[in-house]
């Protein structure tokens, strides 16, 4: 990667982890909605990852783990990816899987049943 | 056609010299990869095989990298960037991109390189269309809500005004 982009996406993380300590998404009515949520009233695998994202900066694992699951779980996983990058090959199996994770997640979330309503945000 | 002796140890091909050039290039080999003309029993570093030694002369007074030949080259999936996409720019285009990344890993694990690249490209491709697509959502929704807030305080002062 080029030392300008590098740059760039740092101060970008800088930017967007202190947005999201200070700003709670579900009390601000400036960001923008999720489109599908938006247009279709249904949960898409990432809705309420910025909710769960500014509870786990506030140390809230509960709260966060609430909201989407999905996106706690995930940051371990990607900083892993991230960090291992030149020397990890990912075996397709696991990237499937974790397509198959992204999707099915996306569609259980949307029963309107005990116990996959707990998965909504 | 000629065998090589890898970086790992390993001995690779037969592969044709133009492969070899493509690797020379890649700097996948270098002037010390030891080679061997298929037919004959003779291993010698690829700087004295004639019909290779043009390329792979090492420039003078820079000293010849270590060879790192790999059979496999990293091809980036993006996989880290479309998981990101479809978490946080909440559109159906990270879906597609995760479904490129996991092309790429399943086509370099079956040997088939260029396809591996061609799914590389769509699945970055589909990271940036889904990060515009949510940026310009965000903006046009920046502009109602000001739009709004701005007819509001209007609303309002014209109110305060007529009375």
């Amino acid at each position: 990667m080029k030392t300008g982009w590098k740059w760039a996406v740092g101060i970008g993380i800088v930017v967007a982890a202190v947005a999201v300590y200070f700003i709670n998404p579900a009390t601000v009515n400036f960001l923008p909605p999720c489109l599908l949520h938006a247009t279709t009233g249904l949960h898409c695998p990432g809705c309420g990852s910025t909710r769960a994202l500014h509870q786990l900066a506030h140390g809230n694992v509960g709260v966060a783990l609430r909201l989407n699951p999905l996106t706690v779980l995930a940051l371990p996983a990607l900083g892993f990816l991230v960090v291992r990058r030149e020397k990890y090959f990912v075996k397709p199996l696991w990237v499937w899987t974790a397509l198959g994770v992204v999707v099915v997640f996306g569609v259980v979330r949307n029963i309107p049943v005990y116990p996959f309503t707990l998965l909504a945000p | 056609m000629y065998k090589i002796i890898g970086a790992d140890g390993q001995e690779y091909g037969p592969v044709s010299a133009d492969q070899l050039r493509q690797w020379l290039t890649e700097g996948r080999a270098d002037g010390q990869t030891r080679v061997q003309a298929v037919g004959t029993t003779e291993w010698k570093p690829l700087s004295a095989v004639p019909e290779l030694a043009t390329l792979s002369a090492p420039p003078v007074g820079i000293p010849s990298p270590t060879p790192n030949f790999s059979p496999a080259p990293k091809i980036p999936n993006y996989l880290v960037q479309s998981i990101l996409a479809t978490l946080f720019c909440c559109l159906p285009f990270g879906i597609v991109a995760i479904v490129y990344a996991a092309q790429v890993n399943s086509k370099v694990q079956g040997g088939d390189i260029a396809g591996a690249e061609v799914s590389s490209r769509k699945a970055k491709r589909w990271c940036w269309i889904s990060l515009w697509s949510w940026l310009a959502v965000g903006v046009i929704y920046l502009i109602i809500m000001g739009v709004i807030m701005l007819m509001g305080a209007a609303g309002a002062a014209s109110v305060a005004g007529s009375r």
